[in-house]
């Protein structure tokens, strides 16, 4: 908006002395109708612009309580003085903004301040910006409803009112009344006592009737009941032009839905199109095509990148439970999108929401998963490994194996774990592939998995590990799994070996160290057996404190 | 720009005219002022209903006072005086605002006429108030003052003085507000134009097959829903146009008349009047995709006519789809276009598969729509019903399937005698019912503009007459015999309304 002061004009007459403090009030308006679109609402000069405002509206209001503007294209009077000019007509212009809208008049009274005069200010920034599909401005500021705010507008087209006429003024005469009542039939003639019952309003449970339907209706998506009605007659209408217009209603229904975050109200169109689909009579292939598509195309990748970016950005508005319900109604194609996005999503909870969605889906449609394990977008693949552990399906060993052996590392070291959890013969086969891998994540996870699931097959290989010198260089954690899976696995015959460890002595005395002891008394807990009982219990007195510790422990594990 | 109205007469009471921000430190305050000033409305309403009913004495009235001065004394202890401010269909106290809703509704509605009756714009209460003071306004109040007085609020404040009230004031509505009947007349009936013009742009285009634009048809529903809360008779009167050839159009804008203004004594919103409103204009918009023969027809229809007129309703939700000018669906109005021909056991058309319940604003647009077609002559109904005839037949016959709290609503909103009824009075004088009466208790009493005299001489455009109003002996002075009916006797009872 521009204001030409220089324009303003000054006329003989203004006995309130309003002219000027309204120009004023006016340029200060403007002020602050550029700062709200420029600048943040926490900006001191946006602040400043807004309380310069105020006060300005606050100084009018000292003179007057009413200020009635004529808006023209380029001007606003106050009577017959300009208050406001706009050097030229554009849409930033004050004047042209209103006018252009068939605002005429704009009052403006006592009691306008600060709320109402910045959601003013709003409503015009909104109008600058709407689409030729959003409200216009007079439909903004009825809706705003702002109580000190006026205004009278003109529409384009004066309507016709030819039926609208007053009657002939000319004299004429009805006959008699007296004889008309007599003609009058019994339907004419009305009874107070009929109507007795209805000559008071409503009593106080018909009133909370209304209140209460009212508040649920308000509270309620509408959305599905519209669904239900367009789905509804889509059976009822065996036309397939009818049938062709309703699914691309329920097409664009979708769109609104999701654009509006009505979540909800787009799962349950998914699921009532797809109800429909699979009953309406005489339905053709390619309605029904039509709308069992629907979840397939929320499905498709830019569609799903979409929808889920719009539940992480908005999820603090909006019941993130109808939005999961939303992710439940997705098909196998959703899968691959949904690994890809897990790891840009910034929500725990929608995080947690879409794996869900994912188990949902994985569970039922494991080969798709475990296609995946081998796709080449690692966000992809690391997913699809990471529910195939969480489903543990058996199904996914060959390509986890696969990773596992050729893979990076992040990817072998989730295919390792995964591999742990599915906790298969397969799966444990294939982890003996790196109980002597260079990394130490893949060894843990197989050591531990070896003691998880028992398996005695690897036996060998572990006692071999235990009794070489390599493994005795490793750091504590994965000596304690080593031979946390040696004691689960060899029973009773490996504690003589044990015993040696924890108890003997050799040449001048001389004992391993503490930290291998503390692992040997560590597997003879996980032996649970009276003999490794016995072992244990000699070694309860041992001065070392770390491995009487580990002793006490194991004892207490041993007995437990 | 206008003088200053609403400042209080010179030596007046210290101002508490300040708007809610200046006034009040804390939102709890506001709210106060909100809960206080809700309470001395309503006991102003009982004193004046007191007061109207029984002799002053009485203990009624007496208790009715009490009551109003102690819910005023409980807010001016709070507060330094009480501004009760008028503006439009709005009530402000101390600049507050004060929403209408289902169990206030009379209380503001009468008050808010009694207002513009004396054109009164503000009221102030000082701290001094008393018992005597709220006596006298209200009984003074009561009487309403001639259509030719010039000042009436002048004269009202002149015999408070001269009753020794010094504690109230009143001031002046301000001049647009104080508009006489001629100009909410003229008001009324651009609006109703408007609606007109602006229901069959959208019913044309649309049986044209071209893509309707609704922003006017907004600017159309906001005038009704404006018009209808400051000024209700005069629009409501409108609605007895009945033009047949334009009857698809004028239905649509009665059925959005009434509905809206039933909304009103609901207690709705102003933004759900909208709604409700762009629902009840849009209801029958699915016709426009039906042959004209079929709805012109004027004799029985066949089953495959019938099957296409009960199409109508989910017609209607589909065209909704391809109106312009709206950023998201109008999903309401596509239910009441939807839902009002379903009977409250979902009977009715069209038929349905999913359970569903019939949204409030559906049922509401089915009360109003029987009774507008039914009292409507169109192609296939030469002899309307008489607007009794409806409402008894709405209320009685559940076959109908109407909500039945609706329909008491909507009768308590018609009055039994519905405004633009012909009427013969006991005085053998000929009427049409103006407005229903603005006291609640006097619904078969309403305000009727006298348009014969006892000879039958056509008299235009005739006094207004409030049938509640009593001759020295306490007995009406008019009362209503029957009702006629005007095309009998070639009366346009438009002609009275326009």
């Amino acid at each position: 908006m521009t204001v030409a002061a220089a324009h303003l004009t000054h006329v003989d007459s203004d006995p309130a002395g309003a002219v000027a403090p309204v120009a004023e009030m006016l340029r200060a308006f403007g002020r602050a109708l550029r700062a709200h679109a420029l600048y943040r609402h926490d900006n001191p000069a946006y602040l400043r612009s807004v309380e310069q405002a105020v006060a300005a509206f606050d100084a009018v209001w000292e003179v007057t309580e009413e200020v009635v503007l004529s808006v023209r294209e380029n001007e606003l009077h106050l009577g017959d003085a300009v208050v406001h000019a706009d050097a030229e007509r554009t849409s930033d212009g004050l004047a042209w903004m209103l006018y252009k809208d068939g605002v005429r008049e704009l009052v403006l009274q006592a009691g306008l301040h600060r709320d109402e005069l910045l959601s003013l200010i709003d409503t015009l920034h909104q109008v600058r910006r709407a689409s030729p599909d959003d409200d216009d401005l007079v439909t903004m500021l009825w809706e705003r409803d702002l109580p000190h705010v006026r205004h009278r507008c003109v529409d384009a087209e004066p309507p016709h009112s030819d039926a609208m006429q007053p009657p002939d003024a000319g004299s004429r005469s009805f006959g008699s009344i007296a004889e008309m009542a007599a003609t009058g039939t019994a339907s004419q003639i009305v009874r107070m006592e009929e109507f007795e019952s209805t000559l008071y309003f409503l009593d106080q449970a018909e009133i909370e009737y209304l209140r209460s339907t009212l508040a649920a209706e308000y509270q309620t998506d509408v959305r599905s009941s519209v669904i239900d009605a367009l789905l509804d007659t889509f059976e009822h209408q065996r036309s397939p032009r009818v049938r062709d217009e309703i699914a691309a209603a329920v097409d664009t229904l979708l769109v609104q839905a999701l654009v509006a975050a009505a979540f909800g109200a787009a799962a349950h169109l998914l699921t009532e199109a797809a109800a429909s689909a699979n009953r309406a009579p005489e339905i053709g292939e390619t309605h029904r095509d039509r709308l069992l598509g629907l979840t397939s195309r929320l499905s498709e990748p830019n569609v799903l990148t979409q929808l889920v970016q719009a539940i992480d950005d908005a999820s603090d508005t909006f019941d993130l439970g109808q939005a999961e319900t939303l992710l439940q109604t997705l098909d196998v194609a959703a899968l691959q999108t949904l690994l890809r996005l897990v790891p840009t999503v910034e929500r725990e909870r929608v995080r947690q929401a879409i794996d869900r969605a994912i188990v949902r889906i994985a569970g039922s449609h494991t080969q798709a998963l475990v296609r995946l394990i081998a796709h080449e977008d690692a966000a992809v693949s690391l997913g699809a490994i990471r529910h195939a552990a969480l489903l543990r399906t058996p199904a996914a060993v060959g390509g986890l194996t696969q990773r596992l052996t050729t893979g990076d590392l992040q990817h072998q070291q989730q295919a390792a774990e995964a591999l742990a959890a599915i906790g298969s013969p397969g799966s444990l086969q294939a982890l003996e592939r790196v109980v002597d891998a260079e990394d130490r994540a893949l060894r843990l996870s197989a050591y531990r998995a070896f003691a998880q699931h028992r398996y005695r097959a690897v036996l060998p290989r572990i006692e071999g590990l235990i009794r070489g010198r390599e493994a005795r260089e490793r750091d504590l954690t994965e000596k304690m799994a080593l031979f946390e899976a040696y004691g689960t696995l060899c029973g009773d015959g490996g504690i003589p070996y044990l015993d040696g460890v924890l108890n003997a002595r050799g040449f001048l005395g001389r004992r391993p160290d503490a930290e291998v002891r503390a692992c040997a008394a560590v597997a003879l807990g996980r032996i649970r057996s009276p003999a490794a009982h016995a072992v244990l219990a000699r070694a309860s007195e041992d001065r070392d404190v770390v491995v009487r510790t580990a002793v006490t422990r194991a004892l207490r594990g041993a007995t437990a | 720009m206008t003088a200053t109205p609403l400042a209080p007469p010179q030596g007046a009471l210290p101002t508490g005219s300040a708007p809610a921000d200046d006034s009040l430190d804390t939102r709890g305050d506001e709210a106060f002022v909100r809960r206080a000033g809700r309470g001395v409305v309503g006991a102003m309403y009982g004193a004046l209903r007191a007061i109207k009913l029984y002799p002053l004495e009485n203990q009624a009235v007496q208790n009715a006072l009490a009551e109003l001065e102690a819910t005023a004394a409980t807010f001016l202890a709070r507060e330094p005086d009480l501004e009760l401010r008028g503006g439009g269909e709005y009530l402000f106290v101390n600049g507050v605002r004060l929403r209408l809703e289902l169990d206030n509704y009379a209380s503001f509605t009468r008050i808010l006429a009694l207002f513009a009756a004396h054109r009164v714009g503000a009221l102030f209460v000082g701290a001094s108030v008393v018992r005597r003071d709220w006596l006298v306004l209200l009984s003074t109040m009561q009487e309403l003052p001639t259509a030719d007085a010039e000042d009436p609020v002048g004269d009202l404040q002149e015999r408070l003085q001269v009753a020794g009230v010094t504690a109230i004031e009143l001031a002046p509505m301000p001049r647009s507000a104080a508009d006489g009947p001629e100009t909410h007349k003229a008001a009324a009936k651009r609006t109703y134009a408007h609606g007109v013009a602006a229901a069959r742009d959208v019913i044309t285009s649309v049986r044209m097959g071209r893509a309707a634009g609704i922003r006017r048809l907004k600017r159309a529903v906001q005038s009704i829903v404006d018009q209808l809360l400051s000024d209700e008779s005069s629009l409501v009167g409108l609605t007895t146009l009945r033009d047949f050839d334009e009857y698809t159009f004028s239905h649509c804008v009665n059925v959005c008349i009434f509905s809206i203004s039933l909304g009103k004594r609901l207690g709705l919103t102003k933004l759900q009047l909208y709604d409700l409103g762009m629902g009840a204009l849009l209801h029958d918009i699915g016709k426009s995709r039906l042959p004209s023969e079929v709805i012109n027809k004027t004799t029985a229809l066949t089953p495959a006519e019938w099957a296409l007129i009960a199409a109508h309703p989910w017609l209607g939700m589909l065209a909704m789809f391809n109106l312009r000018g709206q950023q998201d669906l109008p999903y309401r109005s596509m239910l009441i276009a939807y839902e009002h021909h379903m009977k409250r056991d979902l009977s009715g058309y069209p038929r349905v598969l999913r359970p569903r319940s019939l949204m409030l604003y559906s049922r509401i647009v089915a009360v109003v729509d029987s009774f507008d077609a039914a009292t409507s002559r169109r192609s296939y109904q030469t002899t309307p019903w008489t607007p009794a005839e409806v409402l008894r037949e709405m209320r009685d016959n559940p076959q109908r399937g109407l909500d039945p709290v609706i329909v008491k609503a909507f009768i308590n909103v018609l009055g039994i005698f519905p405004v633009g009824t012909v009427v013969i009075l006991d005085t053998f004088e000929l009427g049409i019912v103006h407005a229903p009466n603005p006291n609640a208790d006097e619904l078969a009493r309403p305000l009727v503009r006298i348009i014969s005299d006892e000879s039958a001489n056509l008299i235009y455009p005739g006094e207004i007459v409030d049938l509640s109003a009593v001759g020295p002996a306490g007995a009406p002075l008019r009362t209503i015999v029957q009702t006629v009916d005007p095309e009998l006797y070639g009366i346009r009872v438009s002609d009275y309304f326009v």
